[in-house]
């Protein structure tokens, strides 16, 4: 194996400057490596003749040849010696036949040619076992020496290399490849887009906008825009570990602009804002300002911008997906995120603006439900679309996220449950988060979820 | 050169106590976990600098393996002891089981070696 190493490494060695006849050399070295396993294993295995039992027969003398193990040793070592001398002698008129000066190609030589070492060292061992008369020890001490020498020496031209540093770093670096570039661009967008937790995001990064209604009117607010990004970063990034009670601050700011907004606790938020802003981030990071400029306008291009970026996202959806379990444990989101690439697929091969209407809507956040269920009370015929919507989830919504709700433990501050049911009855959002802590046991929870299921509005008024 | 019936010795090597293996034992170790040593420098640094692994830094890796494996049976070998001993005075049903046992170990070292 150690051998197979350096014939690898000068197969890549010679790879740079391609002639047959090397390839056909390592190949020929190669077949060799592999016939002198296969001899060393045979003259293992087979020198004890009449009987493999007698190998660990000890009591009555099985006799030398059983004992002693030499065509072993001497097959080894001699192919050893072998392979040495071709790994030595392979690439030196390579180096020789270069335009290097003169004292690098002995450097070079002298560097590809500890295996020398090796060679003694096999050499060395042969007689001075067979003297010893096969003792364990001895070969064995032999052996390690071999081990270690080999160690050594197949590892002496890529540690020589780390020590001066060069070798193949230094092209690499010199002459960074596409793929290379590549997989730089593709980690940093990853990392940006990762913690994009809103769906709308999702959405966005597979080329659709959100409905104009909603980015028209919420861009429209007077709103600090460097503050709320910053904001809406580091929230971001604390979502997915701690869940939804830390927006507070967004909330604050849309008390500003929402008269209900008191209603809102920071349990029950999960930001209305992030949408657009999130969007805006997006364009911050790449083509997605191509897309905002297209939301005003849909056009044909507006496709070819969505094909354009579609296999990247699709990547930042599952690992927005990862993220968003954290935050609502339910798993349907996985499910729903494949549907919705499906779904951009199809639509990516027609791109009409009602089925951009049609499909955040349908298909997507909570986010934007939840804007809904803030905004219906304030200006509920504004959005008739939204209206269906809304309806379409809370029908679909006791089957997918009663079973979660009741797998996990209630009383945490950051369980679902406040949310969800929050989504449900939106004007009693602090009632249900409060019987949540208040109430641990399970089934209080599923009776929460079943009157919300039954009838959203019949769930208590805010009364506790 | 060599004529066969000149190699193999009749007389098998006299037995050694377990004291006098030590010594050897101690030096295979340390020739094993030096190699380990030098290929874990090698990969590392490869990795470091690269950030990727060539193919014989994967040969490499593997060879781990069956180094580690020899080095088992070595082990074993050179606290039981071979059947390639002058077996005289060998009574003890315990100590030829042993002996089996090792050269058995002998011969897995051997592939093992043959491997590296």
């Amino acid at each position: 194996m150690a051998k197979f190493t350096v014939s690898e490494f000068l197969k890549r060695l010679t790879e740079r400057f391609w002639k047959k006849g090397y390839e056909w050399g390592l190949r020929g070295i190669r077949i060799f490596l592999a016939l002198t396993f296969v001899m060393v294993l045979i003259a293992t295995l087979a020198e004890c003749r009449p009987d493999i039992r007698h190998y660990w027969q000890v009591v009555p003398d099985p006799g030398p040849q059983c004992r002693q193990g030499y065509a072993q040793l001497l097959t080894m070592g001699i192919t050893d010696i072998i392979t040495d001398v071709l790994l030595v002698a392979f690439p030196i008129p390579i180096i020789f036949r270069s335009a290097m000066p003169f004292k690098r190609k002995l450097s070079l030589t002298a560097l590809f040619s500890m295996s020398i070492i090796l060679i003694i060292v096999t050499g060395a061992r042969m007689p001075l076992v067979i003297d010893r008369k096969g003792i364990q020890q001895f070969r064995t001490v032999f052996a390690s020496s071999e081990i270690i020498a080999a160690a050594i020496v197949s590892n002496a031209i890529i540690l020589g290399s780390f020590l001066r540093d060069r070798g193949i770093k230094k092209t690499k670096f010199k002459a960074p490849s596409t793929t290379d570039s590549m997989e730089r661009r593709g980690s940093a967008r990853r990392y940006t887009n990762q913690p994009c937790t809103s769906d709308e995001d999702l959405a966005r990064s597979l080329g659709y906008r959100t409905k104009p209604e909603l980015t028209e009117k919420t861009s429209t607010l007077p709103r600090p825009a460097p503050v709320a990004n910053l904001n809406l970063l580091s929230s971001n990034r604390q979502d997915g570990l701690f869940g939804n009670n830390n927006w507070q601050f967004p909330q604050q700011e849309l008390g500003m602009f929402h008269s209900n907004s008191d209603k809102l606790s920071a349990a029950d938020i999960r930001d209305p804002m992030p949408s657009p802003r999130a969007g805006r981030r997006v364009s911050w990071v790449d083509a997605g300002g191509l897309l905002d400029n297209a939301a005003v306008a849909p056009s044909p291009t507006d496709s070819v911008i969505a094909h354009d970026f579609a296999p990247q996202p699709r990547r930042n959806s599952r690992a927005s997906n990862t993220l968003l379990p954290n935050g609502r444990a339910y798993p349907p989101p996985a499910r729903r995120s494949s549907r919705l690439s499906q779904q951009s697929e199809d639509y990516e091969m027609s791109v009409r603006p009602s089925h951009q209407l049609q499909d955040p809507g349908g298909l997507l956040s909570e986010e934007r439900e939840k804007e809904e269920d803030e905004h219906s009370p304030t200006s509920p015929p504004s959005r008739p679309s939204s209206g269906t919507t809304r309806h379409q989830r809370r029908q679909s919504a006791p089957t997918h996220r009663v079973p979660p709700q009741n797998s996990r433990d209630v009383p945490s501050l950051q369980d679902p449950g406040g949310l969800l049911s929050a989504h449900a009855a939106a004007p009693v959002h602090r009632t249900s988060t409060q019987t949540s802590h208040d109430v641990p046991s399970l089934k209080d929870a599923g009776g929460l979820l079943s009157s919300m299921s039954q009838s959203p509005a019949t769930t208590s008024p805010r009364s506790a | 050169m060599i004529l066969p019936r000149n190699i193999y010795n009749g007389t098998p090597p006299e037995r050694r106590s377990r004291s006098a293996n030590n010594p050897t034992l101690l030096y295979s170790w340390w020739c094993t976990i030096f190699s380990i040593v030098i290929i874990g420098f090698r990969l590392s640094g490869r990795y470091i600098r690269n950030e990727r692994l060539f193919r014989e830094d994967k040969i490499m890796a593997w060879s781990i393996i069956p180094l580690v494996a020899r080095m088992g049976c070595i082990h074993v070998v050179l606290i039981y002891g071979t059947n390639n001993v002058d077996v005289n005075d060998l009574t003890d049903p315990v100590k030829i089981h042993r002996r089996e046992i090792g050269s058995k170990c002998v011969l897995a070292a051997r592939v093992f070696y043959a491997m590296l």
